[in-house]
């Protein structure tokens, strides 16, 4: 069988395999062994062993399972309510208010936890119910639970910059510098969207927020005690979720306190990020040192607000461990895949294609980018990230493009990923908490703004390669 | 029925695995002991790196049977769910543990074992670092959780069978 032809199998065996439902790891580790063999020949099975045993002795992805923890712990700290409660307070006076709340909340939320999974549900049992309580449309509400909660990959401390940086060798520093600006980009552009959207076309109630009632989660009791019994059945996020849910009287020392709160339990954990990311950025310490010590942190942290409990620790590091018991599995996987895959010839085969479309740098780029987007309709970025990196970075080296320039654009581009249906996680994890009458074609529907928003931030980083570059050049130049 | 002892049986296999949040929370504890010692005692510790890689190793490894106890494993099922009658999911379950799931998990655990007993014969140590660890464990890790894998992979079929026969 020529190359191209078993290339083109594999990945259709791929996909049939995806859309039966079986397990994506189990799939990709199937189909990887059945080419590899037809493509290779039996001599090519000792590999899994063995690049399985590669991921074990990988120093740097030591520190997944702990930033996975440490974002457990956080999201178990308490933090969650008072925080929402003051980014409502900072944006009520604004059209569209609540929705630029939650945007904000999700993303600094996200960026704490770095767990797209814990961000997109605590947002949406948080903020969902407020949101849809004062009549804001359905879909733009379920949108910007979505669109926040997914900036947690992307902004650090982020699990996808560090299996990055173990697959091509960039500097996980360099590489957690350049995500600020970008992520910061699609912040801003979502909040963007919300306000023109707000200010020009929407004539529904939600318009204009009624600012004499108070915080509508924390005041309403009914939605405090949905919040709380859809948090203890998704088992993730904030515990006693409304626990401080007494209602404040409408003045401005209310006010006051209100955003106060939200910086006394806010502050330590920015505090805490920021050495953590700050220590990797300027080379103090390595991922891992800088990951236990983030988690030790976070339980100091949880402790002084006396959530650290056993069970609580208990439930977050069993949380931790389903999760990288699912991380582990997954790369085994891809890797059996990517082994055959590369193994029967596909590098040639699809920088070919890539290649071949015409010469143009711009054409060649925005190739690989269609790519990773189409892929990510229907895989996980972890695969996505092993499968294309090992044919994408020959390309960019023989371009002569700037590695850091073009790992950004593969993650913001990977954002889309959570967002596209068919196969978008952030769509799933809204579907968890969404409440009934919403259905999956709803939320499809109102994350799709969200997503083109991403691909016009992909499209102004393409144009303005500065926005990643700068803050790297500047704190650790080459 | 025998079925529902052999299936809870599995399950508590499985459960025990949530001992793993012990190596968890002790390679918080050694990398930060590591951290200590190194910046502020002034020498690190000769078994951190070590200790560490392989309290790591163990976590990426061992936890696979745990996460398919609790449904963790990513996987998509929103077609079977849009076009198929629930007897019709169960069966199409039942199909994708047999052509995906058990041939990936027993090339594993074959080639797993003859790889780690070919380290456990010799008694390999590592030789990246002054304190040359033994290495076979860490090898052996890899069957080990192959077949944990399998075992609750065998229970979540069973699962599916029985779900499949009983559905209207």
């Amino acid at each position: 069988m020529s190359p191209e032809l078993l290339v083109a199998l594999m990945l259709l065996a791929l996909v049939a395999g995806i859309l039966s439902g079986a397990h994506l790891a189990a799939v990709l580790g199937t189909v990887g062994v059945v080419f590899g063999v037809i493509g290779w020949g039996w001599h090519i099975l000792p590999i899994v062993a063995t690049r399985v045993y590669d991921v074990m002795t990988n120093y740097l992805l030591v520190a997944v399972p702990l930033f996975v923890f440490m974002g457990f712990i956080i999201s178990r700290s308490g933090l969650a309510e008072d925080l929402f409660a003051g980014t409502e307070m900072i944006t009520r006076r604004l059209k569209g208010g609540l929705v630029i709340a939650t945007i904000l909340f999700g993303a600094i939320f996200a960026m704490c936890t770095g767990i797209v999974a814990a961000s997109v549900i605590t947002a949406g049992v948080l903020c969902l119910p407020s949101m849809l309580s004062r009549n804001y449309p359905k879909g733009v509400s379920l949108g910007a639970v979505g669109a926040g909660g997914t900036l947690g990959i992307l902004i650090p401390p982020s699990v996808m910059l560090i299996f990055y940086a173990s697959e091509t060798g960039l500097s996980t520093g360099r590489l957690f510098a350049a995500a600020y600006f970008p992520g910061i980009l699609l912040a801003s552009l979502f909040v963007l969207y919300v306000v023109v959207r707000f200010t020009f076309f929407e004539k529904k109630p939600g318009t204009s927020p009624d600012t004499t009632t108070k915080p509508t989660v924390l005041g309403s009791s009914g939605g405090s005690g949905m919040v709380a019994t859809t948090a203890a059945a998704m088992n993730c996020g904030s515990d006693g979720v409304g626990s401080r849910a007494e209602a404040s009287a409408a003045s401005p020392e209310a006010d006051r306190g209100v955003v106060w709160r939200a910086l006394r339990s806010a502050l330590p954990l920015f505090g805490l990020i920021f050495a953590v990311v700050g220590t990797i950025i300027f080379g103090i310490a390595t991922p891992t040192e800088a990951s236990a010590a983030g988690a030790f942190g976070a339980l100091v942290i949880a402790a002084a607000y006396r959530r650290l409990t056993w069970p609580m620790l208990k439930a977050s590091a069993l949380e931790t461990i389903e999760t990288v018991g699912m991380i582990g599995f997954l790369i085994v996987g891809v890797l059996a895949f990517t082994s055959a895959f590369l193994g029967i010839g596909a590098k040639p085969v699809v920088s070919g294609i890539i290649l071949g479309i015409s010469g143009h740098p711009i054409v060649i780029l925005l190739a690989m980018l269609f790519i990773l987007f189409v892929l990510g309709m229907l895989l996980d970025w972890i695969p996505i990230l092993y499968i294309t990196l090992p044919v994408f970075i020959p390309i960019v080296d023989q371009m002569g493009w700037d590695p850091l320039w073009f790992a950004l654009l593969v993650v913001v581009c990977l954002q889309t990923s959570w967002l596209t249906p068919p196969f978008g996680f952030a769509l799933f994890f809204l579907r968890g908490v969404a409440p009934p009458g919403v259905t999956y074609f709803d939320i499809v529907k109102g994350c799709f703004p969200f997503m083109l928003c991403q691909l016009v931030g992909l499209g102004i980083l393409m144009l303005f390669p500065q926005i990643i570059l700068f803050l790297p050049d500047l704190v650790m130049p080459r | 029925m025998h079925i529902e002892i052999l299936l809870k049986s599995i399950d508590a296999i499985s459960r025990i695995q949530r001992v793993m949040i012990y190596p968890l929370i002790a390679l918080v504890f050694v990398t930060c002991a590591d951290i200590f010692a190194r910046n502020v005692l002034g020498s690190p510790l000769i078994w951190g790196f070590d200790i560490e890689l392989h309290l790591y190793a163990s976590l990426i490894t061992l936890c696979w049977a745990y996460s398919e106890y609790r449904g963790a494993h990513v996987r998509i099922t929103v077609l079977p769910e849009a076009f198929l009658s629930r007897r019709g999911q169960e069966v199409l379950s039942v199909i994708t543990y047999l052509l995906f799931l058990f041939p990936f998990a027993v090339v594993m655990f074959i080639q797993g074992l003859e790889f780690a007993w070919d380290s456990w014969k010799l008694r390999e140590i590592s030789i990246t670092t002054p304190w040359q660890p033994i290495i076979y464990h860490v090898k052996a890790m890899i069957p080990l959780a192959a077949l944990f894998l399998i075992l609750q992979l065998f229970a979540s079929m069973l699962r599916h069978l029985v779900a499949a026969i009983e559905a209207e």
